[in-house]
């Protein structure tokens, strides 16, 4: 395995990508470059000498940079990062390629800058959170990272049957009259499922993401590395056998629920037997970008997690008892000095 | 955030002022019954005004056809408190009040005018006022009010001045105080619970910022049905019969019991004028609606 950095034609620099943009950069310079001429380009890969074994793979593992030559320390699902020394973004090749070549990837949309001005706009929103918890230090620590997900669509056989009985009850003189009505309902049909997105991630922090699920999965690009430049990438870890059970699982939630749809005008409704035959799947491994951060306030970890591509914002905020307080007795207080003097003069 | 704040307090005060109508109203012959001629009424007017100068003291003569449900003196005592009359901190003042439809006249004191009339004193007056109703001299009646209440405060006009005074000097400050402690000892419960409301609104708004484990797309926008078969087909249609005996509701003639006769005034009490051992030299007084407490004794003619 090696690292790999792509590089500036013009001027020898690494180039990173600007999700305002959507093109490619050199900082020094100033080159521009789309998706089209850099594929034609290909990434230098610096086969320094790699301190790589079987058993580490799952474990942290140092690379070389290949820019300053600093030790990288990765864990074992890093695909992408950059040198925290000289910020020089860095792909770990083997990463992401053979089995962990990405289908595709949505690249990001929205830049640094956007994410720490929208992470800002949401502490804000929320009056009781520690002024603390927003400062520069904290915001820097605001990562966009390209999170591994598989995209399911597939096709299912639907079947049902069910009983329906619908009353109506009218008085006429003296005599009240119950009618029941019986009905025998069948439905067929087939049920497609597009883009069923799920997190090939085991992490804690990954649950947050399912939260943020709001891609446009038309502008999905097909894979490049050059992407990741300036990004952190995690590789997956749950294969599909592993998720197999739970998507077939959410495919028969979703087939119950529109067959119930389905039933309409009757009051009360007993289904027999459903059946959900799988025909086809198709399953994709793609990146996702997200933004990330992750915190400690009162020993409590905390996560938040921005959409990469549309800037949607899912995570929980410190409320700080003494903000609290602190609010309710200035409201107290001025509210008792205004009462005060109106009450005294009026 | 400072801005609604803001907002908010000036809405408050705007519903401050609302509730405290500030009274500058000069009139004080409110004739309902339509007992004076105009030139009376100007005459009667004068008369008052010269002695809201001289002694401090308020006041005002009604005369009405009806005095709707209440009794004459609770009219008497609710016209004077909401018409905002009275002189001072504690609104000094004397009202007559004319019911010609009951044929009754009440005598309302406050402040000063308790103090200035006593029990026998009111008597005194309400027996000259009457003996002109029933001769039909309504303007002499009032004349005769105003100029007995006149009297009485030229009598007693080292103690009016001493009050008027008081009024000005002593008291005023002393009195003052007393009151910044009690509106501070009111408003102090209002304004935590406008803190706590303010709070507890923003943090059900705004503050539950929790993280949603859920997806925001529903099942709707990942998976779509197509049927090629929908069948309802009716297998069974039956109707059950059941005979309701006619009965009489006793529940519907209950409940008028409820409607009516509790609609009373609470605290309009006392048109009786016994009691001459009160701390107030003679005068016994009762509270009105709007928790003052007055003077006074009313009479039927």
């Amino acid at each position: 395995m090696a690292v790999l950095t792509y590089k500036c034609p013009n001027c020898g620099a690494q180039l990173i990508f600007r999700p305002e943009s959507q093109h490619f950069v050199c900082d020094y310079c100033g080159s521009h470059f789309a998706q089209l001429e850099l594929d034609k380009m290909a990434p230098v890969a610096d086969n320094h000498e790699e301190n790589k074994s079987r058993e580490q793979m799952e474990e942290t593992v140092s690379y070389q940079c290949p820019s300053c030559g600093a030790q990288l320390m990765t864990t074992g699902t890093t695909a992408a990062t950059y040198c925290y020394y000289c910020h020089n973004p860095v792909t770990v090749s083997g990463r992401l390629s053979g089995q962990w070549q990405p289908d595709a990837i949505i690249p990001f949309s929205v830049s640094a800058e956007q994410a720490k001005e929208k992470f800002m706009q949401w502490c804000k929103r929320n009056p009781f959170v520690d002024r603390r918890f927003f400062s520069e230090s904290q915001i820097e620590k605001l990562s966009g990272v390209y999170f591994p997900f598989w995209l399911v669509s597939g096709k299912s056989k639907v079947a049902a049957e069910a009983t329906a009985r619908n009353i109506r009850i009218w008085v006429s003189g003296e005599t009240e009259y119950t009618e029941t009505s019986v009905y025998s309902l069948i439905r067929e049909g087939e049920m497609s499922t597009r883009d069923y997105d799920i997190v090939a991630l085991n992490r804690e922090e990954t649950t947050l993401l399912e939260g943020i699920l709001t891609y446009d999965y038309s502008q999905i690009k097909p894979f490049s590395a050059a992407y990741l430049s300036g990004f952190q990438a995690e590789r997956r870890d749950q294969e599909r056998s592993d998720l197999e059970e739970q998507v077939r699982n959410k495919m028969r939630e979703h087939a119950t629920r529109l067959l119930q749809e389905s039933f309409d005008g009757f009051k009360t409704i007993s289904l027999h037997n459903c059946d959900i035959e799988e025909k086809s799947t198709d399953w994709k491994y793609l990146l996702l970008p997200a933004w990330i951060l992750t915190y400690q306030y009162h020993g409590k970890k905390y996560f938040f997690a921005m959409n990469g591509q549309n800037g949607m914002v899912n995570g929980k905020l410190p409320v700080s008892i003494w903000r609290m307080a602190k609010l309710f007795g200035l409201v107290s207080g001025i509210s008792f000095i205004l009462l005060t003097i109106g009450g005294y003069f009026l | 955030m400072i801005k609604r704040v803001l907002c908010f307090f000036i809405c408050l005060l705007l519903f401050i002022n609302m509730i405290f109508p500030v009274a500058a109203n000069q009139q004080r012959v409110y004739d309902d019954a339509d007992l004076f001629t105009v030139q009376q009424e100007t005459a009667l007017e004068e008369k008052i005004s010269q002695v809201k100068e001289q002694a401090a003291l308020d006041l005002v003569i009604v005369t009405a056809l009806s005095t709707g449900n209440k009794d004459a003196q609770a009219y008497a005592d609710d016209f004077f408190d909401d018409g905002g009359f009275g002189m001072g901190d504690d609104n000094s003042g004397v009202l007559l009040l004319i019911d010609m439809g009951a044929s009754e006249v009440a005598v309302s004191t406050t402040g000063y005018g308790i103090r200035l009339l006593s029990d026998a004193r009111i008597d005194k007056i309400l027996d000259e006022v009457v003996e002109f109703l029933i001769d039909g001299e309504s303007a002499l009646a009032a004349q005769a009010f105003v100029e007995r209440v006149a009297d009485y405060t030229s009598q007693d006009v080292s103690q009016t001045v001493s009050h008027a005074e008081n009024e000005q000097e002593k008291t005023a400050p002393l009195q003052k105080k007393k009151t910044i402690g009690q509106t501070m000892a009111q408003m102090l419960p209002i304004s935590l619970l406008i803190g706590f409301l303010a709070v507890g609104m923003l943090y059900f708004t705004r503050g539950k910022s929790g993280e949603t484990k859920q997806r925001p797309k529903s099942y709707r926008s990942y998976s779509s049905l197509l049927l090629c078969r929908k069948e309802n087909k009716l297998v069974d249609k039956h109707v059950t019969k059941r005979h309701l005996p006619r009965t009489s509701s006793p529940s519907g003639d209950g409940s008028h019991s409820s409607f009516g006769g509790s609609s009373t005034h609470v605290s309009t009490s006392g048109k009786t004028h016994g009691g001459g051992s009160q701390s107030f030299g003679g005068a016994s007084t009762h509270m009105s609606r709007s928790g003052r407490s007055h003077g006074g004794g009313s009479r039927k003619f």
